[in-house]
């Protein structure tokens, strides 16, 4: 589903390396978290597999796509694939919570019908029935994202990424955002989940691969936060 | 784009401006100053083009006749003159009209004693369509000259030798008709130029026509005309250019405060997988809507402006005789859509202009 291949990623103006020569796999339906200290290189991960920034050499293969070599007018057919979701929700401050998961549907040209059937489905999914007509502004941290979870996913992308999605949530909340995740990931969407939360990586008991200066530096099969390989 | 699509960006790029109302208002009264500008300034240009043409149709030419011709001869030149491509009128004038209106002209009775012994020429008043025909009809007009002073000449001397053979004198005969020449000059005095027609021929200094005797223009005028009409066109033209660069600049600079504002709006349909064309359309419509809004409000304005300044101007009897300014419904005919079409354009390139650097997420 993706696999990286010797990718390192040298951002130009400060000469950083964010990753170097990193190979991965992650199957489809996996869950895997990518853990590691701020600065490790966990967002530049991210933003590769949305060709937000691209290697500096390497390759990355999403769904069998060279996406490296993709063109500028390709990467929106790209990120329809690979749902995201932030640790700021990123939602449309002027839309309500309806119109902010609709959006993403009518972005790909979905008929009215099958919008006006399918965000219910996916509102509910988030448990948000009741909120679709609240703004953005109205819902707590944990609505919030949410929201952002129901826009990331109605599309039925195969991917999920999720970038430090619970830094902004206490404790309780983060971990119904967690379940809401394995909901997704049980239904066979990969998930790939970037996160320092030690205490949610050891009781997901899931994939962990750890970053250190851009270098994996693990990659545990079902397993915790600090477990050696 | 599906139909529904286009509804979502017409509707969005609405809402868009509502959204920021300060700065669509803004917008729309910069692209109104700047459209009122041009269409008062293109209601300039185009009734000084009028108002000269106008003119210019008055800015005749004149052919004077010497005493020789009769009025049959006068008559067939009348055909003749008529037939010049670009004449659009012939006008005789008989001695006692021309008196007529050198009495009128001068104000003065004292001239009346001239009527029975009358020195001025008949002469025909000749318009013209357009002022830049004048040199090719004036030219016609000295060819017309020439070849009918010829044919004067020829009868002269197929006379002179039927006489002379009859006579059998071998002195030359003056031909009373030919040889003199009135010329009008200060205080009514006529002087009397004699000229044998046997020692000047046409064309050479000094030749006086006895037929047509004078193809007069107002040249001065007719040039003077011609470079104010040149140089009302460029100035309007110019103006016009300068102020629709201004306009789009400024309404760059306002959506792009507009985009500015959206960036992070902008960012997350990115992130979602929105195709720059999708994310273009609503600004661009909010862009066309700013600038037709912004277009038709000057266009209503200047409109019934327009119509007052027409009303009052036909209040002067005196400026109507002289010319006239074009109807309000005539020159807003055409302006009405040019004032749209670069309203719609200021908008569009605007707001074209002022995305691409925020689409690369
Ligand atoms: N846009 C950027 N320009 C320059 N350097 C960057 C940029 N983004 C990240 N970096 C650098 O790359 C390294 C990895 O950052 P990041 O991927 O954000 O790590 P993490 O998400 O694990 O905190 C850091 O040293 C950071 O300073
Ligand atoms: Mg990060």
């Amino acid at each position: 589903m993706i696999k990286l291949e010797n990718v390192t990623k040298v951002y130009e103006d400060n000469g950083a390396v964010a990753l170097r020569d990193v190979s991965l796999n992650i199957d489809k339906g996996e869950f895997v978290f990518i853990v590691g200290s701020s600065g490790s290189g966990k967002s530049t991960f991210i933003k590769m597999l949305l060709k937000e920034v691209d290697p500096t050499s390497g390759s990355i293969i999403i769904d069998g796509m060279d996406i490296t070599t993709l063109k500028r007018k390709e990467i929106p057919y790209l990120r329809r694939k690979v749902g995201v979701v932030f640790q700021d929700f990123r939602l449309l401050s002027s839309k309500t919570v309806y119109e902010n998961v609709a959006f993403a549907m009518q972005i790909v040209e979905a008929s009215p019908k099958n919008i006006r059937r399918t965000v219910p489905q996916v509102l509910a999914l988030v448990g948000l029935s009741k909120k679709a007509k609240a703004y953005p502004n109205q819902l707590s941290g944990g609505e919030q994202q949410r929201v952002a979870l129901a826009r990331a996913i109605i599309n039925k992308p195969p991917i999920l990424l999720a970038d430090e999605p619970t830094g902004n949530l206490d404790p309780e909340t983060a971990w119904e955002i967690m379940e809401l995740l394995q909901d997704i990931n049980m239904r066979g969407t990969s998930v790939v989940m970037a996160t320092h939360a030690k205490d949610i990586v050891d009781r997901m008991q899931k994939r962990v691969v750890t970053m250190q200066k851009g270098v994996v530096a693990r990659d545990v099969r079902e397993g915790g936060y600090d477990d050696e390989a | 784009m599906k139909l529904r699509t286009l509804r979502y960006h017409i509707n969005e790029g609405i809402k868009g401006i509502f959204k920021n109302g300060l700065m669509s208002l803004a917008s729309i009264a910069i692209v109104s100053a700047c459209i009122f500008i041009v269409i008062i300034s293109l209601c300039l240009a185009v009734n000084i083009d009028y108002i000269l043409e106008q003119l210019e149709s008055n800015v005749g030419i004149s052919v004077m006749f010497g005493e020789t011709p009769d009025e049959e001869q006068i008559a067939e030149l009348e055909q003749e003159i008529k037939q010049i491509p670009h004449v659009t009128d012939v006008q005789y004038n008989s001695k006692d009209d021309a008196l007529d209106e050198a009495k009128a002209m001068f104000e003065s009775d004292s001239l009346e004693s001239l009527r029975d012994d009358n020195p001025l020429p008949r002469s025909f008043d000749i318009k013209v369509d357009e002022i830049k025909n004048q040199p090719a009809v004036i030219s016609a007009l000295e060819d017309i000259q020439v070849s009918f002073e010829e044919s004067l000449n020829e009868a002269v001397t197929e006379e002179v030798t039927e006489e002379t053979t009859a006579e059998e004198s071998t002195e030359p005969v003056t031909n009373e008709a030919g040889a003199v020449v009135p010329v009008v000059i200060d205080e009514g005095i006529t002087e009397i130029t004699t000229q044998s027609p046997d020692t000047l021929s046409i064309g050479d200094e000094g030749y006086v026509f006895k037929g047509i005797e004078k193809v007069k223009h107002a040249a001065e005028i007719t040039n003077m005309l011609t470079s104010i009409n040149i140089i009302v066109r460029v100035f309007s033209l110019v103006l016009i250019a300068i102020l629709c660069v201004i306009s789009i600049g400024i309404i760059m600079n306002t959506i792009k405060l507009t985009v500015f504002i959206r960036k992070n709006e902008i960012n997350i349909m990115k992130y979602v997988g929105a195709t720059d064309w999708f994310i273009r359309w609503p600004f661009i419509i909010e862009g066309i809507v700013i600038g037709l809004v912004g277009a038709v409000i000057p266009c209503i304005i200047c409109w019934i402006g327009y119509n007052g300044v027409v009303n009052f101007v036909e209040g002067f009897s005196f400026i109507q005789s002289i010319a006239q300014l074009k109807s309000a419904s005539d020159i807003f005919f055409t302006i009405v859509p040019i004032a749209l079409v670069i309203g719609i354009l200021l908008g569009a390139i605007g707001s074209i202009n002022s995305l691409e650097k925020h689409l690369n997420v």
